[in-house]
């Protein structure tokens, strides 16, 4: 109960920045157009929402996490489900979540380990903001997937069945 | 662990069903860890696509076509489409077949406009005398019909991950994506109850439907225009669909709600271009790894001991994408093994925007190729259906699609017409 409790209140902090994110993005972009018209340009706004969009690909990766709709070869995954072997898919799910932690662990830990070569040598972008904090979307993105995966394991709400 | 020991463990968990992202991420960083290269090579080619210039198209353009999804657009569309040309025999499946295509050109994901679409399409055609074999392979199909058509997310992606001209790319699909239609179209006349009572041509109806839908039928003409006219860039142009979409929706039709509904289409929308871009971004990795390592020149030198000219190349690409895209989804098939062919193709002469529209179109294909399109299964549970009882019905559509295959294989004029 508590897993699903937090998993929730995660899921409910990542749409809202998603949201928030995507109306940025959106008026970013028009407004850089509509500014061009008027020979007026921003050399900031590009780079930053395209920044915006990386950043979305983690959140919205993450929401994928935990409503299972990651993309993957659910061959078997189907046949299961249209012979309703509810025991096998859960099993054959709970080793492919198991699977994606660990690979996870490994994605968060090369983030953290370019956002520390990019500490020691990266330079200031776009905005005065220096290198190193944009590519720290990498190690937190990854996390947020990391610990949503393992929220994801931990529950048994969903048994048996593809979300 | 020898990169052969990889292989076998990367196709294990691939099948398992382990998401894609992980599978080529760990593989990524596997690959790396073989040759004693930092694991944080892997976070610099995935930090590579945050300077992608036509990044900002793909959320932008899923958003628009979600929130066209959502709203009464299928409903107008498919009343104009019927007042226009639903007096042909068949015209109601032709009806079908053009907005099932403004769809999937939008939305990009084939899920979206069989479940969207194909509920409303399935009493439709069933109450205009098509069999039941006929119409669940109708709506099978035509949930990917409509993907070489601009500014549909497949051919965007290709693009970013081939470094091919999006602009060009967009022009070349239209006339395959139309000689797909027509082929359908020939068939659902063919199936089109000709002694039944047809509806009359009704200009008023005509007019009174176009009036209604016309902000809608004005986008991809504006949207084409917008880029061809040179008055927008691509990454423009999706911003302004989005921004145009969301404002007609919401405050001229006030089919959706800006604060109830908006959130969960961006929600749902960006959940799953997550998906893809988080699989693009771990292919970065592999990819660049495989290219420096030299393996599709590797692929070619073996291909070319057994395929000699450009055909034979293309009938074993033709067969090789049909079972890639039998297995795989579109997106992760793109990310995946577009950069291994590309250069394949490029030694046997294949123009590489023609490899573009023959790949997706064999991609398109294998949604509804058995035993695991996965247009077989949305199909089958949304309309609980068994999934042999799909294949049969999605076949002769399927035979079809592989005549029309062929023409655009082998005809590189179709692709090439408007290309520079």
């Amino acid at each position: 109960m508590i897993i699903r409790k937090i998993a929730n209140l995660l899921d409910s902090v990542v749409k809202k920045a998603l949201v928030l994110l995507v109306f940025s993005m959106l008026s970013l972009s028009v407004i850089n157009v509509c500014l061009r018209w008027f020979g007026i340009s921003y050399s900031w706004i590009e780079p930053l929402v395209r920044h915006m969009v990386f950043a979305t690909a983690f959140l919205g990766a993450t929401l994928a996490t935990a409503s299972g709709k990651h993309i993957a070869v659910e061959i078997f995954h189907k046949l299961l489900e249209t012979k309703g072997k509810k025991r096998n898919l859960l099993l054959i799910q709970k080793v492919s979540t198991a699977l994606t932690i660990f690979v996870l662990f490994f994605l968060a830990n090369s983030g953290y380990e370019f956002f520390s070569v990019e500490q020691r040598y990266g330079s200031e972008s776009f905005l005065g903001i220096h290198s190193s904090t944009l590519v720290l979307i990498i190690p937190i993105g990854f996390s947020l997937m990391f610990l949503r995966a393992i929220l994801d394991f931990m529950d048994f709400s969903n048994s048996g069945e593809t979300k | 662990m020898s990169f052969g020991l990889l292989g076998v463990v990367v196709l294990v968990c691939a099948m398992l069903g382990v998401p894609l992202f992980a599978v080529i991420g760990g593989a990524a960083i596997a690959a790396f860890s073989i040759n004693s290269i930092d694991s944080s090579a892997v976070s610099i080619e995935i930090y590579r696509l945050a300077s992608a210039p036509t990044l900002l198209t793909i959320p932008l353009f899923t958003f628009a076509g979600y929130i066209m999804a959502e709203s009464g657009a299928p409903k107008r569309l498919l009343r104009f489409a019927d007042a226009l040309i639903g007096w042909l025999p068949g015209g109601i499946a032709i009806v079908g077949l053009i907005v099932s295509s403004f769809f999937t050109a939008f939305t990009g994901a084939s899920g979206v406009t069989i479940v969207a679409l194909g509920g409303l399409l399935y009493p439709i055609l069933r109450n205009e005398g098509f069999s039941e074999k006929y119409t669940m392979g109708f709506i099978t199909t035509s949930g990917s019909l409509g993907l070489l058509f601009p500014p549909s997310l497949p051919i965007i992606l290709y693009g970013i991950v081939a470094k091919v001209d999006i602009d060009e790319l967009f022009k070349a699909g239209i006339v395959p994506g139309i000689l797909l239609i027509v082929v359908l179209s020939l068939w659902a006349m063919k199936n089109g109850t000709w002694n039944k009572e047809r509806v009359k041509f009704n200009k008023h109806e005509l007019w009174v439907s176009f009036k209604d839908t016309l902000p809608e039928l004005f986008l991809p003409v504006a949207v084409l225009g917008g880029i061809y006219g040179g008055i927008t860039t691509v990454s423009e142009a999706s911003a302004f669909t989005a921004f145009y979409i969301l404002i007609i929706e919401c405050f001229y039709y006030k089919d959706l709600s800006i604060d109830k509904d908006i959130p969960k289409i961006i929600v749902e929308s960006m959940t799953l271009v997550g998906a893809i871009l988080i699989i693009l971004c771990c292919a970065l990795g592999l990819t660049n790894f495989l290219v420096d390592e030299e393996v599709p020149a590797q692929i070619f030198e073996v291909m070319r001991g057994v395929l000699d000219n450009k055909y034979s190349f293309l009938l074993f690409l033709n067969i090789f994408l049909l079972v890639v895209g039998s297995l795989m989804d579109i997106f992760s098939a793109i990310i995946v093994v577009v950069p291994l062919i590309l250069p394949i193709a490029m030694e046997f002469d294949v123009h590489p925007i023609h490899l573009a529209i023959i790949f997706l179109t064999n991609l398109e294909i294998g949604y509804i190729t058995p035993p695991v399109g996965i247009n077989l299964f949305i199909s089958s549970i949304r309309f609980n259906k068994d999934v042999t009882e799909l294949y049969r019905a999605s076949f002769p559509f399927l035979i079809l699609l592989l005549i029309a295959l062929a023409i655009i294989t082998y005809v590189p004029t179709l692709s090439l017409l408007w290309v520079k």
